[in-house]
């Protein structure tokens, strides 16, 4: 009989090599996609994967300039924040309201709210369009927005988090004087801070990469575009210009991956902490 | 510091259908509560008058309505009927924060992302606004319980005990007029039960307050209420001190809740005789006290079915005769006492008895052999059949 040592070893290799092949697929299009950034026109042609030097920067130059991306960047920017902002608030407090209150029909909105998960996203594209258009809220912010205030998901995921928060301790802080407002806000919250931060990323980088919504929104306004439209931009049918877009996607990456590093350890946390609820 | 008045309180939960409510309310469901179409009557007819200082334990079993009550005073639950007093001012309307009371919860409920210093802070911040002022407080606080040095350790990093010491600090750094406890010391180990009991009485000494204390232990509530409520399905079943509460149980469930271990019952018969009364148990006749007598005469009794209760200690157990002949079943050693239980038809007796050397301890007391027990008439208590009460009162 093998001794269990070795059988453990002969085991976690397996294991090993299997994830770390499913990883090296899963990074393999990011892997492109930067050494791509770097090639120049005639290097892009070659089926080389490395490209000749990682000093040749013309792409990111000419993709900043020619495809506006900065502004589209700054665009984003306050897109994904604010909305993401907005959506969380408004998921904690619907969230608190579904936890604490008793309310008649308090089942029933749950569900109903619940509900609306199961209804694709593209289903509501024409509906939502003619909405906001009529709101006068196309090429605007706002507009690209506030399809994002609202999300099921979140709220349901921080429902099942503050579930589990002892009512006691709401108990508690109304005796210490602290009304609903501070308790969430001195209590609920820093308890549930790993939750939220994840919830935090995961819409950031959502609301960051969402490509049809914008797309359509701000059609008639070219300033007000997102980047992930911008660099889709760069490349038209009558000029391919892949590297320029693969330059644009690599900069596109740049403000997740500074959000991913800093939220990284309370995510961490997070990321069990959901996988129990979701 | 203020007295606590409640006037003929009553709660009553509406019915939420299709809906599982907090464990609290369903575990009262279990019991034999009084539903009306409004809704589970979890309390009524409560009316006490606790006085200032005064230390006060509602004690009853599982859904008996006592930690309602105390949640009542509270105010984390409101009163359907009556009226509740906190000091002279009626506070029925008034929040938790408004009543000037803490509280200490049977979890603790610390808040585990602060540190002990911020838990006992937290209510001080609301109301005190000079740091220096908020942390001579907590420090006295901590002083009293002993967790000076923990004050910067989070909850998390705390034993069970130390929990519990920081969650009383928690009330008692803000110097309420009523302090409230709810099952404080049922999630420690029995040991350190026993340890905290004995420093909640010390403590005790060194805050001076009202206390309502809420628990389902009676050796609890025996060793720490001046005045101690016994409750059950809803009703007040006794308001009084230990020692009444004890020697004059007003009912069958308060004479056989209080007292471990539990009171033994027999039925009987109450029969008026020339001088005085005899009553007949199991086929004997045993010739009642005049004492006694003379409290029944006064109540006009002749004849009656009654529930004879004595209480362990009382019973005398002798290997050659005695009034009723028992086998023994199990005998439990205590330490300095054994709790002999005995067996008569598909009756089961407890006696107390002191473990002396003249027993040999255990070695005496064979299973399923032959003893006999007798008790005094004057250690009996009488309760009436139909309704439970006890005819001496």
């Amino acid at each position: 009989m093998m001794k269990r040592k070795t059988k453990n070893l002969i085991e976690d290799t397996i294991v090993s090599i299997i994830a770390i092949a499913i990883g090296l697929v899963i990074i393999f299009p990011l892997i492109y996609c930067f050494c791509g950034a770097f090639k120049t026109p005639s290097d892009f042609l070659t089926p080389k994967l490395l490209p000749g030097s990682f000093t040749y920067l013309e792409n990111f130059k000419e993709a900043l300039a020619k495809g506006n991306l900065l502004r589209y960047t700054i665009n984003s920017l306050i897109i994904a924040f604010f909305g993401t902002t907005i959506r969380l608030i408004i998921s904690i407090l619907a969230a608190y309201c579904f936890t604490y209150y008793d309310f008649r029909g308090k089942n029933f909105f749950f569900f109903l709210i619940l509900g609306t998960m199961m209804i694709p996203g593209d289903v509501l594209l024409v509906t939502n369009y003619l909405t906001v258009s009529k709101l006068h809220l196309l090429n605007t912010y706002l507009g690209v927005m506030i399809v994002s205030f609202i999300s099921a998901s979140q709220m349901f995921m921080l429902r099942q988090r503050f579930k589990s928060v002892p009512k006691d301790m709401r108990e508690a802080s109304q005796i210490d004087g602290y009304g609903d407002f501070w308790f969430i806000w001195k209590v609920l919250l820093p308890i549930c801070k790993p939750v939220i931060t994840t919830l935090f990323v995961q819409s950031f980088i959502n609301l960051w990469n969402a490509y049809l919504w914008p797309l359509i929104v701000t059609a008639s306004s070219p300033n007000m575009r997102t980047i992930m439209v911008g660099i889709t931009k760069l490349n038209s049918w009558e000029d391919e210009n892949y590297y320029l877009v693969l330059a644009g996607v690599c900069i596109s990456l740049i403000p997740s991956l500074i959000l991913f590093i800093i939220m990284r350890r309370n995510m961490r946390k997070g990321g069990m902490d959901g996988s129990l609820v979701g | 510091m203020a007295s606590v008045t409640l006037k003929n309180i009553k709660k009553i939960y509406p019915p939420l259908p299709g809906k599982t409510k907090n464990k609290h309310k369903t575990e009262e469901s279990k019991s034999n509560l009084q539903t009306t179409e409004k809704g589970i009557v979890a309390v009524q007819d409560f009316n006490i008058e606790i006085k200032d200082k005064e230390f006060i334990v509602l004690v009853g079993p599982s859904g008996c309505g006592k930690s309602t009550t105390l949640r009542m005073i509270a105010g984390l639950e409101e009163i359907t009927e009556g009226e509740l007093y906190i000091g002279d001012k009626l506070v029925n309307e008034l929040e938790p924060k408004d009543r000037d009371i803490a509280m200490v919860f049977q979890n603790y409920a610390l808040y585990p992302h602060m540190s002990v210093y911020d838990n006992m802070a937290f209510a001080l911040k609301k109301k005190v606004k000079s740091k220096e002022e908020i942390k001579k407080k907590v420090m006295e606080a901590a002083e009293i319980l002993g967790i000076t040095e923990y004050l910067d350790r989070k909850p998390k990093n705390l034993s069970g005990g130390q929990r519990q010491r920081v969650a009383i600090g928690r009330a008692i750094v803000r110097n309420p007029k009523v302090m409230l406890m709810d099952e404080p010391l049922s999630n420690l180990d029995a040991k350190l039960r026993n340890q905290m009991r004995t420093e909640l009485l010390r403590l005790r000494k060194k805050i001076d307050t009202t206390f309502v204390y809420v628990t389902h232990d009676q050796t609890e509530a025996m060793t720490l209420g001046d005045r101690i409520v016994v409750m059950k399905d809803g009703f007040i079943q006794q308001i009084g001190t230990p020692e009444e509460v004890f020697n004059s149980p007003r009912n069958v469930f308060v004479a056989t809740f209080i007292g471990t271990p539990q009171m033994n019952l027999f039925d009987g018969t109450l029969n008026e005789i020339e001088d005085g009364y005899s009553l007949s148990i199991m086929g004997k006749d045993i010739i009642l006290p005049q004492e006694m007598g003379a409290k029944l005469k006064e109540k006009g009794i002749k004849t009656k079915n009654v529930t004879v209760g004595i209480r362990p200690d009382s019973i005398e157990i002798s290997n050659f005769d005695g009034l009723f002949e028992a086998t023994i079943g199990v005998a439990e050693l205590m330490g300095t006492s054994i709790h002999l239980h005995l067996e008569q038809g598909d009756r089961d007796i407890i006696a107390v008895i002191e473990a002396k050397d003249e027993h040999h301890m255990l070695r005496t007391f064979t299973p399923d052999s032959k003893i006999f027990y007798s008790f005094a008439p004057e250690s009996m208590y009488l309760f009436d059949s139909e309704t439970g009460l006890n005819m001496e009162c």
